[in-house]
């Protein structure tokens, strides 16, 4: 399995603090709003700021930019290598 | 008391010159012409209706907002505006007598979408004529959850609302060279004052466009020269990561719906803007601020507020509804210090806060019930900090559905960030006898405990005895504060360490409830005192006496009284 994917997973379920799910139950692809994992704004907010301090990666001006990054753990693991590689 | 209502005060955009600039979106300005144009074209659009035909507004631009405001209010009608704008609580709106017709800017099936007239307003003279509005006409409903109905109704007048508007932009310094950038939604009391009402009557101009992330928040600030940012602790927190400089030029944070916690505030400093905390409710209006560093509120010009024996904060200002009884007594505890200056100790009512959005406990509860396939559900409100303070975990007997069902059900009628974060589907609520769920009941069917002063208490217990007492069971607790005071900056934030806040709820509050878990929720505190200050490494003796739902108690050291007072609760079965 992709490493960013898997640490993301976890780094969800920690800074969030679910109690229900575990990294392992979380599906890549699914959605992370409301109808997939369930996740809320004040999660995203939340997410935003672990991923900022773990990544250093910031996200987007253009709110719709962002909504897509946040729709699965795949897609913010590509955005994550995305603004990393572009910093390089 | 009278409002001094001030010339042109109700002739919206009076102190907009005739060029001025109403909003900013992408950097752009937009000008009062081209508002005006809009307001006139979708006012030509809404039938005419006898009566008090209400308007309900769902947009969430504010300018699609702000024009369709404008153009119910041309029109003769009062605005609806919702609590939230999920798709089942939208229904129920329209199917109220009142609601005439629906205006929105998204994606949704019928009404009138403001974008859509915005475009055939392009060639239409902004020369429309406006009669000014009477003070007294009632402009908008606003709905808040309510602890008996399903949602509560609040009808404000003209002068109510562009008197507070006034008010606010005075205490804020809101001049016309200010750019409001706010995040509330403007449905709601305080998005609606601070968000669109100031900047309308004082002639400042509003920023328009999403902005939810810390960075989409920074650039839009950037971009469009925000010069006050309005916003709710939530966000505030979210700007932690962002550069001194990122923020542009805003000058003044306005912070409401939820207390501050200090770190959010340290870590605002180095943006070197103004901040102030607002303290409001839909029903009473903005009714005190406070400056951090300042800890204690104090009421807004023009307001009188005191409390009564029981320590709930009464309030009497001009912009109460004129149908309550004067003075308004809120649900919220304080204590009063020197000054008229007053300390927020909380609310008794079973509402809470999560991310600063008011839930009723009770209405979510019986949304649950009414699910079809539920057969019975319990919620309780779990302390989680971070940006959502608060959070419900709740149990439901149902044998066919899942909790994602549930969850989506419940969905269709409340804000997603106030739904219950864990949800358990269980054979039976654990209820007592009489029908009552105890909180320690619900947080062990999750496996967790509650916490409890023995494996948690933030004093140091040295001893526990409990006895009766002639007919009055007691319990006497030794203890010691902790050298370490730091300790309690972290959880009583704002307040003094060891303010009354910190011993009634860390203390007296937290060892009643560990000698007596049945009792129910508190009702309410009475003669409470606090006589002297209480310093690190101060051996205290705390005794308690209980008469059925009530628990005396009285903190002392030897015969020097510290604290005492008596709390209510609950009757238990």
């Amino acid at each position: 399995m992709d490493t960013l994917e898997l640490e993301l997973k976890h780094l969800i379920v920690d800074a969030l603090m679910l109690k229900d799910v575990t990294a392992g139950e979380i599906d890549s692809e699914a959605p992370l709003m409301v109808e997939g994992l369930g996740l809320d704004s004040i999660d995203a907010l939340e997410l935003a700021m672990a991923i900022g301090k773990r990544y250093g990666v910031k996200f987007r001006s253009d709110e719709a930019q962002n909504r897509v990054a946040f729709s699965s753990v795949r897609a913010l693991a590509g955005y994550i290598r995305d603004q990393q590689s572009a910093r390089l | 008391m009278a409002l001094q209502v001030r010339e042109g005060l109700f002739q919206p955009l009076a102190r907009h010159a005739p060029n001025a600039v109403v909003a900013w979106h992408d950097g752009k300005a937009r000008r009062r012409d081209e508002f005006l144009r809009q307001v006139a074209s979708l006012a030509g659009q809404l039938p005419e209706f006898p009566g008090d035909a209400e308007v309900l507004n769902l947009c969430t631009d504010r300018w699609s907002f702000a024009v369709s405001a404008l153009a119910t209010w041309k029109r003769g009608y009062s605005m609806a505006l919702p609590p939230n704008t999920q798709e089942q609580t939208v229904f129920e709106f329209l199917a109220r007598g009142a609601v005439r017709v629906m205006v929105h800017d998204g994606e949704r099936e019928g009404g009138i979408d403001v974008r859509t007239t915005a475009a055939a307003a392009a060639h239409r003279s902004s020369a429309i004529a406006w009669a000014p509005i009477a003070p007294d006409r009632p402009i908008a409903t606003l709905y808040t959850s309510g602890t008996t109905g399903p949602s509560r109704s609040c009808v404000k007048t003209a002068e109510q609302l562009f008197g507070e508007a006034d008010l606010l932009g005075d205490l804020l310094g809101i001049v016309p060279s200010d750019r409001i950038l706010a995040t509330p939604p403007a449905q709601h009391i305080y998005g609606l004052l601070v968000g669109i009402l100031v900047p309308l009557i004082r002639g400042a101009s509003m920023i328009c466009g999403p902005a939810f992330h810390a960075e989409s928040l920074a650039a839009s600030a950037r971009q469009n020269g925000a010069t006050v940012l309005v916003t709710v602790p939530a966000h505030l927190r979210a700007l932690a990561h962002l550069g001194a400089h990122e923020l542009g030029d805003v000058r003044l944070m306005v912070s409401s719906s939820a207390p501050l916690e200090q770190a959010i505030v340290d870590s605002l400093r180095r943006f070197r803007s103004r901040l102030v905390e607002l303290l409001g409710s839909t029903e009473t209006g903005g009714i005190a601020t406070r400056e951090p560093p300042e800890t204690s509120w104090r009421p807004l010009p023009g307001l009188s507020v005191s409390s009564d024996s029981e320590g709930h904060l009464l309030v009497d200002s001009p912009f109460l509804p004129s149908d309550e009884p004067r003075p308004y007594v809120t649900s919220d505890l304080v204590r009063f210090q020197g000054g008229g200056t007053f300390a927020h100790l909380g609310r008794i009512d079973g509402v809470v806060k999560i991310a600063g959005k008011r839930v009723v406990v009770a209405e979510l509860e019986e949304r649950l019930r009414s699910i079809p396939g539920v057969a019975d559900a319990a919620l309780t409100a779990v302390q989680v900090g971070g940006g959502r303070s608060q959070e419900l975990w709740g149990l439901v007997v149902a044998n066919d559905l899942t909790t994602d069902q549930i969850r989506s059900q419940l969905l269709a009628w409340f804000d997603p960030v106030t739904l219950p974060r864990r949800l358990k589907i269980v054979a039976r609520i654990p209820r007592e006898a009489g029908g009552k769920v105890t909180r320690d009941a619900m947080l062990a069917a999750f496996g967790e405990r509650a916490t409890r002063p023995s494996d948690g208490s933030l004093f140091d217990i040295r001893s526990r005895a409990s006895s009766v007492d002639g007919a009055a069971p007691s319990r006497e607790v030794g203890l010691v504060v902790p050298k370490d005071l730091r300790y309690f900056s972290g959880h009583f934030v704002g307040y003094p360490i060891l303010s009354g806040v910190a011993i009634l709820n860390a203390l007296v509050i937290s060892e009643t409830r560990s000698a007596w878990p049945e009792l129910g929720m508190l009702r309410s505190l009475s003669r409470v005192k606090f006589r002297h200050p209480i310093g690190p490494g101060t051996a205290l003796n705390l005794r308690l006496r209980r008469t059925t739902a009530s628990v005396a108690f009285r903190l002392a050291d030897g015969d020097k009284i510290f604290s005492s007072g008596v709390l209510d609760f609950e009757a238990t079965p």
